[in-house]
């Protein structure tokens, strides 16, 4: 029985942009396939190196216990497209799922399509989760394609692999690459070739495992999301856990698979904490290009770019070529490919500086203000200055006690901020001349906005909305900072002072008894939150007793304590 | 006409519209699905809102929820395929879930049986029920399917949901914290004002107490030129929920679902103690 195969190239992976304009080719899969004749042959004229439709089941099976036994470790690495962390119970569900289906059919008469079809239809039905309809899609394209077979030869089943990438592709509305797709299509592009070699169905199987683990290892590059968060896809390490557990099977190997087999360039996997482990040496360049030419040999791309650098990645048809490459000359690299064709969509990163930019960038998303102004509020004390950065300030400037010299360091932070606006925010009278002074020499447009007290700035902070504009934002801060009230206590020589606002009010003898003056006098009605900043030099047992007696004046409220670090008040009251 | 037009209405269960609602108006839903381990419930239909309600707050485990898988989609049109002539489907955010996933999936292998038009509705709670009931509404004076979703789509923009969460901790362990996910780890704690914009979650205000944020989400319907309808939307607050509607109500020209209760699913991600308005404006479209 002769297997006529017309061709067989590799799926294309291309997301839109990598296109050349006017045309849009998302898989161009061709193959040929024998005639349904084969469905009748009797089981002594079909060559062994069959799959018959018990081998699928037992395949199938085994690959749902190898992905139930990674559960956990998927559901870890679960990041795209949201992570919630369920990739690993979702595909486990979905095969399951399928597996019951099946029940206990078990008869060694079985045919691949009613195996795969029944799997297809119990995964349809019970697919859970993004990950899982993908999986059930994929299922479906395999199911699909061995329709009234009863055994399959090393030509159907490569056909029916690229069917059920090819259709994966078809249930994402939008086909990102760096998931389960990818891996899916590089498993596909693998068996592929090893057909076209004259692999038999381990061959083959190996082949599509290997393939797979191989694109898994890159879809952090392909996915920004990924990349960040420092792990491969989880969907996408799901199939590859499959394939492989398939492809050992395939040599009665059913021995537990460790994760160093799946992953032979790994990126972190999320249990290790302890920092990169990038491959390479030095500098090196994340060269991206496309080429168009005619004719294009992906064999030979391979064996060139391969030699040129490292990881690389090369995929596409014979007119559309898409290659990924690390080298520290990508001035050859194009001229290299220049020889094949025309260049397009040409991208050079610095591998080092990219880390580098990521992290900065992670910072810069959680201070910057969504408006377009920079709030950089003055402080005493680093726990202050933390507090004021949780409700909003861009940034901190650290006074020191009587650290008048150190102003001209605010207007560095000025001049360094991102925007053209700036507020700041005053957080006591202290230095306000000198502050008034060095904002006014700035050339940006810089607002002084002078609360009384740390707990009037904290307030007028907290209860500014994300979409205030500049002056809005300073008209309602000043209004919040004149209607509220602050507290502090000052332990000192001559008993602890009670500070209302700035001001002096009363001398008590311990703190609980200032505090007790201070509650009376400002008379906040039934608080939430009451938070107590604590000073350098505020004792334990002081801050148990202004801590009970917040308690018993206020049973309904949580109380929060926040060490300061202020050093001109041991207490600092905030009522909310 | 030569022959009345019937269409379908379908949505799914995070639309949260009451059940009197739903059957009134011949709106379907297809049920989420809501996990306490591996136990799985239908979103609205195997566990009641009390019954969630105490597992949630006395399970170890917090419950995890996930899309309703394509074949239930599938049968559901197919079923409607005997009674109707066309579906509109619409949905809650595809940024926020598969369930968009599923059932296009579903309508396209229904394609040849009836014809189903899937509308993202970019949001979901209430703002969904909204557009579904909006839906309905098109349906009666005459419009086809596709009309209906074109229309749907065009007013995506008109439709707000605004929300604070007791903490950010269940949208953080849902994976749906989007941009608030900014306010973590702040030392102080915050209940931030939420709202959902193209599908997304972000957060607009960094209240720190229950009394300001409800105060917030008054200040945000004030903001409204003109409001066609709204609804206040709680899991366990009622009486919060009332005094606040009793504030705004006045501002909007009709109340047809003055108060709503965010179903199991919605609660999972946004946690006891949520309150929520949803407002849909008058007169913009995009």
């Amino acid at each position: 029985m002769h297997t006529q195969i017309l061709f067989c190239p590799t799926p294309t992976v291309m997301r839109p942009e990598y296109m050349g304009s006017g045309f849009v080719k998302a898989v161009n899969v061709m193959y040929s396939q024998p005639g349904q004749e084969d469905a009748n042959v009797p089981a002594s004229a079909i060559p062994q190196d069959t799959v018959s439709g018990a081998r699928l089941l037992a395949s199938l099976r085994h690959a749902a216990i190898v992905i139930s036994d990674h559960r956990d470790q998927l559901n870890s690495l679960n990041v795209f497209p949201v992570p919630d962390g369920d990739t690993g119970t979702n595909m486990s569900m979905t095969m399951n799922a399928a597996i019951d289906a099946m029940g206990d059919e078990d008869s060694p008469e079985l045919t691949v399509d009613r195996v795969a079809s029944t799997f297809a239809f119990g995964a349809l039905m019970g697919a859970r989760g993004n990950s899982g309809v993908i999986l059930s899609q994929i299922l479906r394209g395999f199911a699909n394609s061995v329709e009234g077979k009863s055994q399959l030869t090393a030509a159907q089943l490569v056909a029916a692999i690229n069917n059920a990438a090819v259709t994966a592709y078809k249930a994402v509305i939008t086909p990102v690459e760096g998931t389960m797709l990818t891996v899916m299509t590089g498993a596909a592009t693998r068996a592929n070739s090893s057909l076209l070699e004259g692999g038999g169905i381990p061959d083959i199987l190996e082949a599509a495992a290997q393939g797979a683990a191989e694109s898994l290892s890159h879809t952090p590059e392909m996915l920004e999301v990924l990349m960040k968060a420092r792990v491969v896809d989880a969907g996408g390490q799901g199939i590859a856990y499959m394939l492989r557990a398939i492809a050992n099977r395939s040599r009665g190997d059913t021995t537990p698979i460790q994760i160093g087999e799946i992953n032979p360039k790994p990126y972190i996997d999320s249990s290790d904490s302890t920092g990169s482990t990038d491959t390479h040496e030095g500098s090196g360049f994340c060269t991206n290009f496309v080429v168009f030419g005619d004719d294009l040999d992906l064999d030979i791309l391979r064996e060139r770019f391969g030699e040129a650098g490292d990881s690389a990645v090369v995929i596409g048809d014979r007119t559309v070529v898409k290659v990924h490459i690390h080298t520290d000359r990508p001035d050859r690299v194009l001229t290299l490919a220049m020889t094949f064709g025309n260049l397009d969509r040409v991208s050079i990163d610095n591998m080092d500086r990219q880390i580098e930019d990521l992290a900065a960038q992670a910072r810069q998303d959680r201070q910057r203000s969504a408006t377009g102004y920079d709030i950089i509020a003055i402080v005493d004390g680093a726990g202050l200055g933390k507090a004021l950065l949780s409700v909003g300030a861009t940034a901190v400037f650290q006074r020191g006690s009587g650290g008048r010299g150190a102003l001209h360091e605010l207007g560095e932070m000025i001049e360094s901020a991102e925007s053209g606006c700036i507020v700041v925010l005053a957080t006591s009278t202290e230095c306000l001349p000198e502050i008034h002074a060095v904002a006014s020499k700035s050339g940006k447009d810089v607002t002084v906005v002078e609360a009384t007290s740390f707990v009037a700035a904290l307030t007028a902070l907290s209860d500014l909305t994300l979409t205030h504009d500049f002056t809005a934002a300073v008209a309602h801060m000043r209004r919040t900072i004149d209607a509220t009230e602050s507290i502090e206590l000052v332990t000192g020589d001559g008993g602890v002072n009670l500070r209302i606002n700035g001001t002096v009010r009363t001398t008590a003898n311990t703190a609980s008894s200032a505090l007790i003056s201070g509650l009376q006098e400002v008379a906040v009605i039934d608080p939430e939150i009451c938070t107590i900043f604590t000073g350098i030099g505020a004792g334990q047992a002081e801050i148990e007793s202004v801590l009970r007696t917040l308690a018993d004046t206020y049973p309904d409220a949580s109380i929060e304590v926040v060490e300061g670090g202020q050093s001109d008040s041991t207490f600092i009251i905030a009522l909310e | 006409m030569s022959q009345p037009h019937r269409i379908a209405i379908v949505t799914d269960s995070t639309s949260d519209l009451p059940s009197n609602i739903r059957e009134r108006l011949d709106i379907r839903s297809v049920p989420l699905n809501v996990h306490f381990g591996a136990a799985t419930f239908q979103d609205r239909i195997d566990i009641s809102n009390e019954e969630f309600l105490r597992r949630l707050t006395s399970e170890p485990v917090l419950p995890t929820t996930s899309q309703p898988s394509t074949g239930i989609f599938e049968m559901l049109f197919r079923e409607l395929a005997d009674s109707y002539d066309a579906i509109v489907c619409v949905l809650m955010s595809s940024k926020l879930s598969g369930t968009m996933q599923s059932a296009h999936l579903a309508a396209a292998a229904v394609a040849e049986v009836i014809k189903v038009e899937v509308v993202d509705s970019l949001n979901s709670s209430l703002a969904l029920g909204l557009m579904a009931v909006r839906a309905r509404e098109l349906s009666s004076s005459g419009e086809d399917a596709a009309s209906i979703a074109q229309t749907l789509r065009a007013e995506t923009n008109s439709y707000h949901l605004v929300f604070f969460a007791e903490t950010l901790e269940y949208l953080h362990r849902g994976g749906r914290i989007g941009k608030a996910a900014t306010l973590l780890g702040s030392m102080l704690q915050l209940k931030p004002l939420i709202r959902v914009e193209e599908g997304v979650v972000i957060p607009f205000e960094r209240t720190r107490t229950r009394k300001k944020a409800l105060l917030g989400l008054e200040a945000f319907v004030s903001a409204f030129a003109s409001i066609d309808t709204l609804a206040v939307l709680h899991i366990d607050t009622p009486d919060d929920a009332a005094t606040l509607l009793a504030k705004i109500a006045p501002k909007a020209s009709r109340i047809d679902i003055p108060i709503g209760v965010f179903g199991p699913v919605v609660a999972t991600h946004v946690g006891p103690g949520a309150v929520g308005i949803v407002v849909r404006e008058l007169g913009t479209s995009s």
